[in-house]
């Protein structure tokens, strides 16, 4: 038990609060965030927007002129279509305009860097129930594109673009009632609609929430889970605030790769950087067929469980009996009953080897060789939406590391070599990637994988095979 | 004297014809056209629930004025004091008849600014009372909710920063046990039926149907009174509401008359 | 002792109940093998390798699956049971000095994906708790197949080696498990690769099963397996 306290008071000592994203994050409205030779960006409200390197680290240096609120970006084929709004019709309130500029890069140290004049692509006339501002852009599976607007004065509305110039085709249609920060996105057969409830640009005493619904069309009608319309104030909640971050809103998808996506998106409030409006990334799950919010990483103690049999990553080390007396069948009805200590490291330490110790999966026994501390690392570069991590079994440096042969094992103490850092993205099954960020001696993407039902190795990530996956338990 | 208690008693006629005039070419306003695409006027003796339960039929009182240039001030307390407050005789007793007209002592806001990013408001300043006379209009919705903010831009009055009072008769032929009131808001409003206070709907809120639900109630054979105040600071502003059973379904067995 | 055996009643239980040969009277050694014949044989169609030639069980003394930790595997493999253990390619029917007994190698095609070491033993009317099961199988393949994995199951504890090297260790009290633990990636050579491991079983059932693996977890199946009969 005492053991169990120890642990559970170094995992709280271990668990630091898991960031949105780090440096100068400092944004409000963000758009999508979009990748753009190697390099991640993201706009805001005002002018410019913020660039990052790693999609962990982010600093300002985004470009984009003509100002207004709440941009959205996508690239299309080559280029990227960049969308903003401005409240600019005079003499009436709510009257506003979207307007859509294009560009071939979104890096403005490049020479080909240069936005195509601004067009008016849709608005509102100051006297609808509509205000034409936050628009969100989503390319259809189909090759249609789209642009959602809105705010909560009236209706969002959903008008069809041209993909070649951005230029609205057909007549806009409402589909959301008291919404903004719109954003559509397709799923498995199912548009989505992603908008904001609450208020807006209060700082932490914003309560921006981000919504959903879903339809068969672009157009709506949006039926949250219990069907109802948007239109008549449905929605289903996505994600709300966080423990020091608060206010979420303005959601923007990012899809990594087959089974692993993320959505970016503000906290409007993040009471750890003096309650300024921040960027942050976070798994985005789909749980039947419904957005699901990942929750942030947090440092700490961990079971690493392999999704293919539910065993868990242990070192490849004696068993060591726990001395309890004997106990089993018809053995149990004598004396007190008491509680008895965990398996503690310094029991068992000892059987260990010096070196590199390899590793098994096993069943979860929560003895020591099995207890795993995952600690985020802000002090190297990170990768979109997350930082590396230091795998080590508790208590030691002992560290999770690839080796050459393409296998994982535990060095003796970790020293920040880059086959001893692990990118961890939750899937989009809630379950996660874990992966070195190099394996010596081949370029290959390698994962953790589980190449028996108790044997670990590295492998290609396979986004359809439970070999791939893994689930992290507090341990 | 009597020169000088003439051109007085002129003065005041003037006044008052052109008091009156501005009074007789503001009561011009075709409330029909003007809040067309919203709300017509009342026309037949009673209405029921439309096919979803929504109660369309309405006597709406002209905003009171009540600036607040956020939404976020909307708690619990704030709602609770601020609908609470006597704007006029009899606010929680009346059932008015359309084109009944009310005197009122409200806070003085300038005109509204459309061009600003909040609505005009008195900055720093302690509040103006004024009184108003302001008119109840019988008026049944277009839509399923009740578009406040339009019913304010039609009739050329406040849109921000202010309450609106709203009341209509439900009559049932028998007593309709174990119903629920249901009601979207956005904003701040509270909400009584007979007397009796069913929903506080505090914060920065808006309209979803049904997001708020009062507690199982009767509605009594005969007359039973509702009546809703909302109060919005800046952007839209509407309600709908409804009753509906045990199993969230519509309750449609009754009239809805407004005098 | 009353202890021990009901412990012994609820394995006979199990075993009937996993066993359906055993239904009706005692297993019949051949409703689990054939003997080997002299063409070589390819992996099933799930690639688990079912030619094997296995030595009669040596006795070994440990109580409890839960022994078999690594250390005692290490410990157990490193004494000399029999001259040559780790390279002889043995015919069926030869014979090897384990103390004062002569033990018998039978060439067999298991007639299972897995192979039943406490059928083996009980058909042989030798003792099967508490015994160690030598087995030998040839590999033969056209080219090299890299990159694959030695993939198996053991109840119990297991150490396998290819050509002499060791490649997989299952450790503990495991049951029969396809796929349960694997090797690192190995390399079958073209040419002639010998098989060999050792099975440890304590107490209950004792088999294995072992097939390769490709990259992808799929089975390896382009090789021959050969066991080496008497001339006749």
């Amino acid at each position: 038990m005492r053991k169990r306290l120890l642990a559970t008071a170094f995992a709280a000592l271990m668990t630091v609060a898991a960031w949105a994203q780090i440096g100068s994050p400092y944004i409000h409205d963000p758009s999508t965030v979009v990748e753009c030779d190697g390099k991640y960006y993201t706009f805001g409200t005002g002018s410019g927007g913020l660039i990052s390197e790693d999609g962990w680290n982010w600093h300002g240096g985004a470009v984009r002129p003509g100002g207004g609120v709440a941009p959205d970006a996508l690239k299309i084929g080559d280029r990227y279509l960049v969308v903003y709004s401005t409240g600019d019709v005079q003499g009436v309130r709510y009257g506003s305009h979207v307007y859509a500029m294009w560009n071939k890069t979104l890096d403005p140290e490049s020479p080909d860097f240069k936005f195509t004049d601004p067009i008016d692509i849709a608005g509102s006339n100051g006297y609808e129930d509509c205000d034409g501002i936050d628009p969100g852009l989503m390319m259809g599976p189909d090759g249609r594109l789209w642009l959602v607007y809105g705010t909560y004065f009236g209706y969002l509305r959903v008008v069809e673009l041209d993909p070649a110039t951005a230029r609205a085709i057909g007549e806009p249609v409402n589909v959301a009632l008291s919404c903004e920060a719109g954003e559509m996105i397709y799923n498995d057969g199912w548009y989505y609609l992603l908008a904001t409830h609450g208020t807006c640009c209060s700082g932490v005493n914003s309560t921006y929430e981000i919504i959903v619904g879903r339809s068969k069309s672009p157009t709506g009608p949006y039926c949250d889970n219990l069907g109802r319309d948007m239109i008549h104030g449905g929605g289903r909640l996505l994600l709300a605030s966080e423990p020091r971050r608060i206010g979420a809103g303005h959601f923007g998808r990012f899809v990594v790769g087959k089974g692993i996506e993320k959505f970016s998106f503000h906290f409007e409030g993040d009471l750890d950087r003096s309650g300024r409006s921040v960027l942050a990334m976070r798994a985005l799950l789909w749980k039947d067929g419904w957005p699901v919010a990942g929750k942030p990483f947090e440092s700490g103690e961990y079971s690493i469980v392999s999704e293919r049999r539910g065993f868990t990553l242990e070192l490849a080390v004696n068993n060591v009996p726990m001395n309890t007396g004997a106990r089993g069948m018809s053995r149990n009805a004598d004396g007190p009953v008491v509680a008895l200590d965990d398996q503690k490291l310094e029991d068992v330490i000892g059987t260990w080897p010096q070196g590199d110790i390899n590793l098994r999966i096993g069943p979860e026994l929560f003895r020591p060789h099995q207890a795993w501390v995952i600690t985020e690392l802000n002090d190297v570069p990170g990768f979109i939406g997350g930082a590396y991590c230091k795998i080590t079994i508790a208590g030691t440096g002992r560290a999770l590391a690839a080796t050459a042969s393409r296998e994982v094992t535990t060095v003796p103490e970790f020293t920040g070599a880059p086959e001893q850092l692990w990118r961890i993205d939750q899937l989009t099954d809630g379950t996660f990637r874990i992966m070195p960020k190099a394996v010596p001696g081949t370029d290959e993407e390698l994962a953790l994988v589980a190449v028996a039902d108790s044997t670990p190795s590295l492998g290609v990530f396979d986004p359809e095979s439970d070999n791939s996956k893994w689930n992290l338990y507090k341990h | 004297m009597k020169i000088l208690n003439r051109i007085l008693l002129a003065a005041l006629l003037v006044t008052a014809f052109a008091v009156t005039g501005s009074a007789q070419k503001k009561g011009k306003i075709d409330v029909g056209e003007a809040l067309k695409g919203y709300f017509t006027p009342v026309t037949t003796p009673s209405a029921s629930p439309d096919a979803k339960g929504f109660i369309r039929r309405w006597m709406i009182l002209e905003p009171i004025s009540k600036p607040n240039s956020t939404n976020r001030v909307f708690t619990d307390t704030y709602t609770r004091e601020n609908l609470s407050v006597e704007y006029f005789p009899g606010q929680f007793t009346v059932i008015p008849k359309d084109g009944d007209k009310v005197k009122v002592t409200m806070e003085y806001q300038p005109p509204v600014n459309l061009t600003s990013n909040r609505p005009a408001q008195p900055q720093g300043e302690q509040p103006k009372f004024v009184k108003a006379t302001l008119t109840w209009h019988a008026l049944d919705s277009d839509h399923f909710f009740v578009k406040l903010f339009r019913f304010a831009t039609g009739l050329d009055k406040d849109r921000y920063g202010v309450i609106f009072w709203t009341v209509t008769v439900i009559n049932c032929e028998e007593d309709i046990p174990n119903v629920r009131l249901a009601v979207g808001s956005n904003k701040a409003a509270r909400w009584w039926v007979n007397g009796e206070e069913l929903l506080l709907l505090a914060g920065d809120r808006h309209m979803g149907v049904d997001s708020a639900v009062s507690d199982r109630i009767t509605l009594k054979k005969g007359k039973n009174v509702l009546r809703g105040v909302t109060m919005n600071g800046p952007g839209m502003s509407e309600f709908c509401a409804r009753f509906i059973d045990d199993h969230g379904n519509p309750v449609r067995n009754y009239t809805i008359t407004c005098n | 002792m009353f202890n021990q055996f009901l412990y012994f009643l609820t394995v006979c239980l199990l075993s009937l109940q996993t066993f359906p040969a055993e239904e009706g009277g005692r297993a019949q050694f051949s409703d689990y093998y054939t003997p080997a014949t002299a063409a070589p044989v390819s992996p099933d169609a799930e690639g688990f390798i079912r030619r094997w030639t296995i030595l009669e069980p040596i006795a070994k003394s440990f109580s409890s699956n839960a022994m078999l930790t690594d250390n005692f595997l290490t410990e157990a493999m490193a004494e000399t049971y029999f001259k040559d253990q780790f390279t002889v390619v043995p015919v069926d029917g030869s014979k090897v000095k384990y103390g004062k007994t002569n033990l018998v190698w039978h060439a067999l095609d298991s007639k299972l994906f897995f192979v039943n070491l406490l059928r083996f033993a009980e058909g042989l009317d030798k003792e099967y708790f508490q015994q160690m099961y030598w087995a030998v199988t040839i590999i033969d393949c056209d080219r090299d197949i890299e990159n694959v994995r030695l993939a198996g199951g053991a109840n119990s504890g297991a150490v396998w080696y290819l050509n002499g090297e060791e490649v997989l260790r299952l450790t503990n009290d495991r049951d029969l498990i396809v796929d349960d633990c694997a090797s690192q990636r190995v390399t079958l050579k073209k040419g002639r690769n010998i098989l060999r491991g050792a099975v440890f079983n304590g107490q209950g059932m004792a088999t294995f099963c072992l097939r390769f693996l490709d990259e992808n977890g799929k089975p390896v199946t382009g090789y021959t397996v050969s066991s080496l009969l008497k001339k006749r």
